[in-house]
């Protein structure tokens, strides 16, 4: 938290002073979008990240917080091996509040020309563009999508990373390799580490094309105060069925052990395999993402991805765009021993409840239809409208937030979304 | 009246003795380089080469991109704040004019510009004409 505040001094300080007088070899640039959106369903919130407590269609029909933006970068330049950069961006945020986070803040030693290693809190490079994710005036989008781009929530870590560049002729390769530790704060309390976090991805670049393949590694300690009650709950069974000698009793007891092994939120073992290409001649663009998302416990296997295919007409450039987000959600056989006691049988078949209930709540599917258009209206200013079809995935609220009793589960949802996107 | 359809007359025939008449330079000692190769240090995507852009407004630099890139100027903004809010680099340094360019490549040999063919010496390579 110090380090925020004075990470969040340090750029507001600069910022002052930015144009008027910083030493060369110093860069300050900004980046912002402000953005509105709105939702027809009024029994859910849709979000920009699982970060945001709440957002259009429940809490407030149409809504600032869940695609505005504010972001301040500081490159340093110290010499021919040396750099540095320091990025400070504000959101909504899992507290409610727009505080200032600091999203990247590392040191660049360029070893060689094609060889550079940095160290300190970076982007973790999830995706095409994780390193943009924010900048909405680098995208063609009013959000990016969120079926692909919420899979991967975590946006830095704190560690080290090798990149290695060469070209071959016309072709330009980049491998990056990463190590470090992540954490996060969520709605509801909610806190998220990894320790570690690891991974590696090669991006290929020729001509109009690029390619990329990426896998990602995580070993996640949740913390969930709305869970605990079930692990407690778990317990208390365990030891209940536990304390009679007899084999359906143990056998159930052995199963509430075993379920709170399963689902416990202690390093929890997840992978990601991702894969992007884009194809840019100039007048238009498609560009594709794919990932392979396994879990254990509550996170759930999914596969998700999108396509996005723009054509450039002078300043406009309409898009269309299908995203969509699959989970594998398994169905929890939970304790099914019958041991005849009322009480424990009945807070078995709760429990069971429980943890399917929680298995379809967190990773939801859903597809999404988009159209809209971006107007680079004026030197770095992009403004952009993108209407967007969301169906829910059977019996689930998707990727929504605040589901509401009277939501119609696997039903659709209008999003409209209007946004300034800006550069400095 | 005639006076304005005349201007634009001027102004168009200007623009397109303009846009027939870039040449991308760099230092003597450099090697060769292809269509290919500028675009991709002007975007960003290859660092064999230092590049110099001339300012931003100019249209010059429309026309240099539009002819090497196939991009116009939104879209090379668009390329290059993805660039830079990545903490991968900053865009090329501007320089006013073609001679500024001219002399700026002269004097390293890993830099690349582009100039007005009107203004091309010995002090530089014409290693790519774009029309």
């Amino acid at each position: 938290m110090i380090i925020r505040q004075t990470a969040l001094a340090a750029a507001l300080l600069l910022s002052a002073t930015a144009h008027a007088e910083l030493p060369s070899g110093i860069k300050f640039s900004g980046f912002g979008t402000i953005a509105f959106t709105h939702s027809g369903e009024k029994n859910a919130d849709y979000v920009g990240s699982r970060f945001q407590p709440n957002g259009a269609g429940h809490t407030r029909s149409t809504d600032f917080g869940p695609d505005s933006k504010l972001g301040a970068q500081l490159s340093a330049q110290f010499n021919d091996r040396w750099s540095g950069v320091l990025q400070v961006v504000s959101q909504h945020q899992y507290d409610n509040g727009y505080d200032p986070m600091v999203e990247w803040a590392n040191i660049k030693y360029q070893v060689s020309p094609e060889l550079s290693v940095r160290v300190g809190r970076i982007a973790l490079p999830s995706y095409l563009i994780s390193e943009s994710r924010f900048v909405g005036y680098a995208n063609t989008w009013a959000h990016v999508p969120t079926e692909v781009y919420s899979v991967l929530s975590l946006t830095n870590d704190d560690g080290i990373d090798v990149t290695h560049r060469k070209s071959f002729g016309d072709i330009n390769n980049t491998f990056q390799a990463f190590y470090g530790a992540a954490k996060a704060n969520l709605p509801g309390e909610t806190k998220v580490k990894s320790r570690p976090a690891w991974g590696f991805n090669d991006s290929v670049e020729f001509g109009s094309w690029t390619l990329r393949a990426g896998y990602s590694n995580y070993t996640l300690d949740l913390d969930v105060p709305s869970m605990s009650g079930l692990f407690t709950l778990l317990d208390v069974y365990a030891a209940g069925a536990g304390a009679v000698q007899l084999p359906e009793f143990q056998l159930a007891a052995q199963q509430a052990r075993d379920l709170s092994q399963k689902y416990s939120l202690k390093s929890i073992k997840m992978s990601a395999l991702s894969l992007g290409l884009n194809y840019d001649p100039g007048n238009w663009f498609v560009m594709s993402e794919f990932v392979a998302f396994q879990s254990e416990g509550f996170l759930t296997n999914s596969k998700s991805w999108y396509s996005t295919v723009g054509y450039r007409w002078g300043a406009f450039t309409p898009f269309f765009s299908y995203a969509s987000t699959k989970a594998d959600i398994p169905n929890e056989a939970g304790i099914t021993s019958v041991t005849g006691d009322l009480t424990l049988d009945g807070t078995a078949t709760a429990l069971s409840g429980v943890v399917n209930t929680s298995l379809n709540s967190i990773n939801g599917s859903q597809a999404t239809t988009s159209v809209g258009i971006r107007w680079d209206a004026m030197p770095n200013v992009a403004v952009k409208a993108q209407y967007d079809r969301i169906k829910l995935g059977s019996g689930s609220a998707g990727r929504l937030a605040n589901p509401q009793p009277g939501l119609e589960k696997g039903g659709k949802v209008d999003l409209f979304s209007v946004s300034v996107d800006f550069v400095f | 009246m005639k006076k304005q359809i005349f201007l634009l007359g001027a102004m168009l025939t200007a623009v397109s003795i303009h846009a027939a008449e870039l040449v991308v330079i760099t230092h003597p000692s450099a090697g060769a380089v292809t269509k290919d190769q500028v675009a991709d240090v002007f975007l960003g995507k290859s660092q064999a080469f230092t590049p110099i852009d001339q300012t931003e407004s100019s249209a010059t630099y429309a026309d240099f991109y539009k002819k090497a890139t196939g991009r116009d100027v939104p879209q090379v903004k668009s390329t290059w704040s993805r660039i830079v809010f990545s903490g991968k680099g900053q865009p090329p340094r501007q320089l006013p004019d073609s001679a500024a360019v001219k002399k700026a490549v002269a004097a390293d040999p890993k830099a690349i510009g582009y100039i007005d063919k009107s203004a091309l010496d010995g002090s530089v390579k014409a290693a790519l004409a774009l029309d």
